[in-house]
C-alpha cells in the first residue's frame, strides 16, 4: 500500500516537474491537411510564436489524406507525451465521427482537448448573374422553385456543404448541390455562372465580394466580419439559429498528462493574443480565439450534436 | 541573388521524386517568411521553376518522374539517355522551358483579363469535353497495339474509380482502408509503374553500361535536334498556356496533351516512344508554359489555378496582401514584381541547368550495380515523401510489379497514368454538368466550346474507327 502511495506520489510529482521543464526536445504539430491550406497556415502562425516561447522548434508535418482521418490517427496512435499533437477543424472532431462509420480509432476517447486556435466564419455568396441580392429574396425565389437552385460546396460533407444544408432546413428551402474538388474551382464556378450559391470562408470570400464580382449575402457568424462590415449576420438577415463556420483548434493524444495540457493551453493562449499573431490570423479572415480544455470540449460537442443530426436526417454520406 | 538561390534549392527538391511542385513550394514558404515580400515571392517563383525542371531530370535520368507533370517526359527522355542522349534531352528540356517560361510571362502581362474571361467559360461540361478529348487521345500515347492502349486505358479508368463516390458518397472499392478513400494517388502509381518497372526489367536484362559523354558540346542539342524541336516547343507553348489557365487541368494535363499532340502532326509518329526530341520538347514546353499560365486566374481573379499557386497565394497572405481581384489594382509594385521574378527565374533556370547538365549526365556512369539500388531508394522516398506515408510506398512497390509485367507484355504504362489523372476530373465534371443540366445530355452540346471539344473527341474515336471499318471492306471485296 505505502508502495503504491509513493509510487502514485512520485509519479504526480515527475509529471509535474515534467511539466515545468517541458518541452526540452522538438515538438511536433501533426496537420492532417496539405501544406498551404487555411488550416496548414493558422497551424503554422501559432506554431512560428511558441517556437519563439518555448526556445525548442514546433514543426508542423503535414499528414494529409481521408478528410483529416490518417493524420488524425497518426496523432491517435503516437506517444502521450506532449511531444506530438494535432492540429483539428470542426470536420475532424464533429464531423467525421457521424460521417464516417468506421474510424480506425475511438473519436470519443483518443484525444484530450488543449485550445482553440481561432473561428473561421463562412460568407453566403451569389453569383452576380443571380437574381436575388438579398437572404429574404433568397428564400422567397427558392421557395417558388424548388431544387432549381444551385448551391457549390467545397466537397460532399465538409463544413461548408453542412452550412447550407443547415441554412436549408432553418429557411425550409430546397437546392440542389453541386460538389467541387476544393473551394477554388468552387469559387470560379460561381463567378462566371455556373453556379448560383455558394458558403465559403470569409478569406476565400471577402476579395471577390468587395470587388462587385460576387454578391455578399449574409455573414454565418454571430458576429459581423471586419472583413466585410456590410454583409448582415444570418441572423440579421432573419435567419435564426443557422449559424455555423469552421475553426481551428489543438489536441493531444488523450493519455498526454493533465499538467502538460494546461501549459500548453496557458501558452497558446498567450500565443493567439500576441499581436503579431493576432494580426496574421485576421489576414487569413480567422477570428482569433484560444479556449480552455473544458470549453473546447464543449464546442467539439456542440457542433457534432447539430452536424450529426443533419448529416442523419439528410441520410449523408462522406466523399 | 535570391532567384539563384531559389532555383538551385527547387532543382534539388524536385529532382526528389514525389517532391513535385507543391509539396517543395510549400516546405520552403518559411524559409521567406523572414524576407521582405517582394524578395520572398521572387525567391518562391524561382523555386517553382526550379522543381518543374528537377522533375525532369529523374524522368530522363532514371524513368522516375519526379513530379506529375514530368510523367510523359519519361516516355521519350529516358529512351534518348538509353540511347546515350540524356544531355540533348535535358538540354531541350530546358531551352523549351525557358522559352515557354518567357513567352508566357509575355502573354501573362498582356493578355491576363482576356484570359481570365475564358478561363471562366469553362464551366463543368468544357471541362468534360476536354477531359473527354484527353481520354480519346490515348492511343497516341500507347506504343504500336491501339487495342493494348485502350486496355491499359480502361485499367486506368477502373483505377479511378476507387474512393468516394463524389455525389453519393458512396465507398467504392475501399475495402475499409481509409487510406484508400481519396482515391489511388497517381504519383506513386506513375513512380512504380515507370521507374521500379524499369529496374526490375533491367535486372533481368544484362543491359550494356550506356555510352555517356560528358563534353559540353555533346551534350548540349545540336542545331538538327533544335530544327526538329523548335515547332514542338511552339506548339506546347501555345497549348500549355491555354490549358493551364484553365483551373483544375494544370501543367499535368497540357504535358500530355501537348505530347499526343505532337505525335499526331509527326511525319514521323513511329519515333515517338523511342526517344524522338520532340516528345521530350513539347511536353516539357508545355507543363512550364501551363505553370506560368496557372498564375492568371491568381492574379487577375485572386484564385489560384493550380495547387502550388494555392501556396503561393498562402504566402501572399502571410504578407498581408488579400487575394481577390483586387490585388493587382491595391499592390501593382509587387504583382510586376512576380511577373518580373517569374521572367529572371526562366533565365537563371537556363543558366544553371545548361551549367549542371554535365553532372547530372555524369551520374549515369555510376555502374549499375549501384545505380539500380540508388533508384529503388529514390522511389521508395519519393512515394513517402508525397504524403509522409507508408501506404503510398507499398502502392509504389505494387506499381512496380504491375509496370513489370506491363513492360514484358506490351502494354502502355502511360496510358494508365493518363486514364488515373484524367479520370476523376472527367467524372466530377460529367456528373456536376448532369445536376446542373437536370440529367440533359444537352448541355454538352449547346455550349460552343463544348460542343467543339465534344466534336473533336467523337471524330477522334470515329476516324479511325471508319479507317479500321474501310481496310476491313477493301480487304473482303479484294
Amino acid at each position: 500500500m505505502i508502495k503504491i502511495v509513493i509510487a502514485a506520489v512520485l509519479f504526480a510529482a515527475t509529471t509535474i516537474v515534467v511539466a515545468q521543464t517541458y518541452p526540452t526536445k522538438p515538438v511536433t504539430f501533426i496537420v492532417p491537411f496539405p501544406p498551404g491550406g487555411g488550416t496548414d497556415i493558422s497551424a503554422r502562425t501559432v506554431a512560428a510564436k511558441l517556437t519563439q516561447k518555448w526556445g525548442q522548434s514546433v514543426i508542423a508535418e503535414n499528414r494529409a489524406g481521408a478528410a483529416g482521418i490518417l493524420g488524425a490517427d497518426a496523432a491517435a496512435k503516437a506517444r502521450p507525451d506532449g511531444y506530438t499533437l494535432l492540429i483539428v477543424n470542426v470536420g475532424i472532431t464533429s464531423i467525421n465521427p457521424t460521417l464516417y462509420p468506421k474510424l480506425p480509432y475511438d473519436p470519443d476517447k483518443a484525444f484530450a482537448p488543449i485550445s482553440l486556435l481561432c473561428e473561421l466564419p463562412f460568407v453566403l455568396m451569389a453569383s452576380p448573374s443571380f437574381k436575388p441580392n438579398s437572404v429574404k429574396e433568397l428564400v422567397a425565389f427558392a421557395k417558388a422553385n424548388p431544387d432549381k437552385v444551385t448551391f457549390a460546396s467545397s466537397g460532399q460533407g465538409g463544413s461548408p456543404h453542412l452550412t447550407a444544408e443547415i441554412f436549408q432546413l432553418a429557411t425550409g428551402t430546397r437546392l440542389t448541390h453541386v460538389p467541387y474538388k476544393g473551394g477554388g474551382p468552387a469559387m470560379t464556378d460561381l463567378m462566371a455562372g455556373h453556379v448560383d450559391l455558394l458558403f465559403a470562408s470569409v478569406l476565400e470570400g471577402s476579395g471577390h465580394i468587395k470587388a462587385g464580382k460576387l454578391k455578399g449575402l449574409a455573414v454565418t457568424h454571430a458576429k459581423r466580419s471586419p472583413a466585410l462590415p456590410d454583409v448582415p449576420t444570418l441572423a440579421e438577415a432573419g435567419v435564426k439559429d443557422a449559424e455555423s463556420g469552421s475553426w481551428i483548434a489543438l489536441l493531444a493524444p488523450a493519455a498526454t498528462p493533465a499538467a502538460i495540457i494546461d501549459k500548453v493551453a496557458a501558452d497558446v493562449k498567450e500565443a493567439v493574443s500576441a499581436p503579431d499573431v493576432r494580426e496574421k490570423l485576421i489576414a487569413q479572415g480567422a477570428v482569433p480565439q484560444a479556449s480552455t480544455p473544458k470549453e473546447l470540449q464543449a464546442l467539439i460537442d456542440k457542433d457534432r450534436g447539430r452536424y450529426g443530426r443533419i448529416i442523419r436526417e439528410k441520410g449523408l454520406k462522406p466523399e | 541573388m535570391m532567384a539563384v538561390a531559389g532555383v538551385l534549392v527547387g532543382m534539388l527538391i524536385g529532382a526528389l521524386p514525389g517532391v513535385g511542385p507543391p509539396s517543395g513550394v510549400a516546405l520552403l514558404l518559411p524559409l521567406t517568411f523572414g524576407m521582405e515580400p517582394t524578395s520572398g515571392i521572387i525567391m518562391l517563383a524561382a523555386m517553382y521553376a526550379g522543381t518543374m525542371y528537377g522533375g525532369t531530370i529523374t524522368s530522363v535520368l532514371i524513368n522516375t518522374p519526379g513530379e506529375s507533370a514530368s510523367v510523359v517526359t519519361c516516355l521519350d527522355g529516358y529512351q534518348m539517355a538509353l540511347q546515350g542522349r540524356a544531355g540533348p534531352a535535358l538540354g531541350i528540356a530546358a531551352i523549351g522551358s525557358f522559352i515557354a517560361g518567357t513567352v508566357g510571362v509575355v502573354l501573362l502581362m498582356l493578355v491576363s483579363p482576356a484570359l481570365a474571361r475564358w478561363a471562366l467559360s469553362f464551366g463543368p461540361p468544357e471541362t468534360f469535353a476536354l477531359m473527354l478529348l484527353g481520354l480519346t487521345t490515348v492511343t497516341m500515347l500507347a506504343g504500336e497495339d491501339p487495342l493494348k492502349g485502350y486496355i491499359s486505358m480502361v485499367l486506368g479508368l477502373m483505377l479511378a474509380m476507387v474512393g468516394f463516390d463524389i455525389i453519393s458518397g458512396d465507398a467504392r472499392y475501399g475495402f475499409g482502408v481509409p487510406e484508400l478513400m481519396d482515391g489511388i494517388d497517381f504519383l506513386p502509381v506513375a513512380i512504380g509503374l515507370f521507374g521500379l518497372g524499369e529496374v526490375l526489367a533491367g535486372a533481368e536484362e544484362k543491359t550494356a553500361q550506356m555510352k555517356i559523354s560528358v563534353r559540353l558540346r555533346e551534350v548540349l542539342p545540336s542545331l538538327a535536334d533544335w530544327a526538329q524541336s523548335k515547332w514542338a516547343i511552339a506548339r506546347g507553348t501555345v497549348l500549355g498556356f491555354l490549358v493551364g489557365v484553365l483551373p483544375g487541368a494544370g501543367p499535368t494535363v497540357a504535358s500530355f496533351l501537348s505530347y499526343t499532340v505532337e505525335k499526331k502532326v509527326s511525319r514521323t509518329p513511329e519515333r515517338f516512344g523511342k526517344g524522338a526530341i520532340e516528345g521530350v520538347a513539347a511536353p516539357e514546353s508545355a507543363n512550364n508554359a501551363a505553370a506560368t499560365a496557372a498564375m492568371v486566374p491568381m492574379l487577375t481573379l485572386g484564385i489560384p489555378g493550380s495547387a502550388t499557386t494555392a501556396i503561393m497565394l498562402g504566402g501572399l497572405m502571410m504578407w498581408g496582401l488579400r487575394p481577390g481581384p483586387l490585388l493587382f489594382e491595391k499592390n501593382p509594385q509587387f504583382v510586376w514584381g512576380l511577373i518580373a521574378s517569374q521572367y529572371i527565374a526562366n533565365v537563371m533556370l537556363l543558366v544553371a541547368s545548361t551549367a549542371l547538365i554535365p553532372l547530372f549526365v555524369r551520374a549515369l556512369r555510376i555502374p549499375y550495380s549501384i545505380l539500380m539500388p540508388l533508384i529503388i531508394l529514390f522511389c521508395v522516398t519519393g512515394a513517402y515523401s508525397l504524403k509522409n506515408n507508408l501506404f503510398d510506398v507499398g502502392q509504389m512497390l505494387v506499381f512496380g510489379v504491375v509496370g513489370y509485367f506491363m513492360k514484358k507484355l506490351g502494354y502502355s504504362p502511360a496510358a494508365l497514368v493518363l486514364a488515373l489523372v484524367l479520370g476523376p476530373l472527367a467524372e466530377r465534371a460529367l456528373r456536376q454538368s448532369l445536376i446542373i443540366s437536370d440529367a440533359g445530355v444537352g448541355i454538352f452540346f449547346t455550349r460552343p466550346i463544348s460542343a467543339v471539344l465534344m466534336v473533336l473527341a467523337l471524330a477522334a474515336i470515329a476516324v479511325p474507327l471508319a479507317k479500321w471499318g474501310r481496310t476491313l471492306f477493301s480487304r473482303s471485296s479484294s
